[in-house]
């Protein structure tokens, strides 16, 4: 039986499966595109308690459970980027970030964090994620070749943030 | 930075674990949600055979209602102002059982926005349903023995003061149509109709009856005496499509 239905009809072992098997991806592709473990924590949550909603609107024949959760976090992640963002236009330092103890690290997120959100999530969701990119566009709901140019500018953006960081500049800097 | 450089910096950003807390949220969500979410099949089942039920019940006490129309007329009543300009009053669908007739439904075309076609179209079977269960016995015998009486217009409150007095169904039926003079024989929608007519006081009414529909009026007219003496028409209603075995 469909995990889903059977989790709406109150299977604990169905709604758990469920759990098992999406929650750690999509933590992760909150975590980076909040920067903070307690919204991605708040927002997995969600995601998974909407299913059981009686308007929630997912359709397994339409779309796979995966690519529809993703979905979910990734509105969820962005009302709550849009709610914090701070007034310079970047979005806030997390509390964990600030604790990083790698330089390379720090940087990393704080590139990836400064992307404009629709670079952000195309390339959270396609270098972290693996994520195909015909699923990116299902999931971000826009066309393959806006997914596709998206992704490349977000790339070609970033080796220009951490060209410094590149493997052989080390001694540089 | 070529791509692969890129990937491997990019890889270096790694996440903190998931907190143990995210499931045992999960899980209290999971039990806490509204009992109405979880015994939602149930409420629509007892929901879907309390309305099953209704309908029985209201179907074995009015079987004769609920029975199949041997055909459906439809209808236009017009009235007609002193200029004789006209207008259409009222659309509708109807059909005889037992000399009386059964509207099926009527709607006034200054509200026929499709909505309020279909409201219409349901409150009017709903009072169909639901009026014999409001009526007392008493009441019910004394609805039905007018109804019996009335032929045509008798939704319109007209039949009383025309044919009022006609006599009951049956003898409708059994005289083939004819309540008064017979004023004419016309085919009308292919079916042969008898017009008789009864004059009262001020007032000329017509009904033009198929035989083989029941003596159902496919045509009423009503008309007034002017001063001179001449009848100037003031409301008719017109059949304009009849369909059999609907």
């Amino acid at each position: 039986m469909d995990l889903v239905k059977a989790a709406r009809k109150g299977e604990e072992a169905a709604f758990l499966q469920l759990f098992e098997e999406h929650h750690l991806p999509l933590f992760r592709f909150a975590y980076r595109l909040t920067g903070s473990v307690a919204d991605a924590e708040d927002i997995v949550q969600e995601c998974f308690l909407s299913l059981l909603r009686p308007g929630c609107t997912y359709d397994p024949k339409r779309t796979p459970i995966r690519t529809y959760l993703f979905g979910i976090v990734r509105n969820q992640s962005l009302k709550r980027l849009r709610r914090s963002i701070g007034v310079d236009g970047t979005p806030p330092r997390s509390p964990e970030s600030e604790f990083l103890r790698d330089e390379m690290q720090d940087a990393v997120s704080r590139a990836v964090m400064e992307l404009p959100e629709i670079q952000r999530e195309v390339l959270v969701l396609a270098h972290y994620e693996q994520m195909p990119l015909a699923e990116i566009a299902q999931v971000l709901g826009v066309e393959l070749g806006a997914a596709k140019s998206r992704l490349q500018r977000a790339r070609a953006s970033l080796k220009e943030t951490l060209a410094a960081y590149a493997p052989g500049m080390e001694r540089k800097r | 930075m070529n791509d692969a450089e890129l990937d491997q910096v990019l890889n270096t950003w790694g996440v903190p674990p998931v907190p143990a807390s995210l499931r045992a949220g999960v899980l209290v969500g999971f039990h806490s949600r509204p009992e109405r979410m979880r015994f939602r099949g149930l409420r629509v089942l007892i929901a879907a055979v309390s309305i099953g039920v209704f309908l029985l019940a209201v179907t074995l006490a009015l079987p004769q209602t609920l029975g199949r129309a041997p055909y459906i007329v439809d209808s236009d009543v017009m009235r007609y102002a002193p200029d004789g300009t006209s207008s259409v009053e009222v659309h509708g669908a109807s059909y005889n059982r037992n000399g009386s007739e059964i509207v099926v439904y009527e709607v006034s075309p200054s509200l026929l926005t499709e909505l309020q076609l279909g409201l219409q179209a349901v409150n009017s079977a709903w009072t169909r349903l639901t009026l014999p269960l409001a009526l007392s016995h008493e009441m019910l015998e004394k609805a039905n023995s007018v109804a019996r009486g009335c032929v045509g217009l008798d939704h319109y409150r007209l039949c009383s003061q025309s044919f009022g007095c006609v006599g009951s169904g049956p003898a409708l039926l059994n005289t083939g149509c004819v309540i008064g003079p017979v004023v004419g024989h016309e085919t009308i929608l292919d079916h042969p109709t008898v017009a008789v007519q009864s004059i009262r006081g001020q007032r000329r009414d017509t009904l033009w009856m198929a035989p083989d529909l029941g003596c159902f009026a496919l045509r009423i007219t009503i008309e007034e005496r002017r001063p001179d003496g001449t009848f100037h028409l003031v409301r008719k209603k017109q059949a304009t499509k009849v369909t059999l075995n609907p």
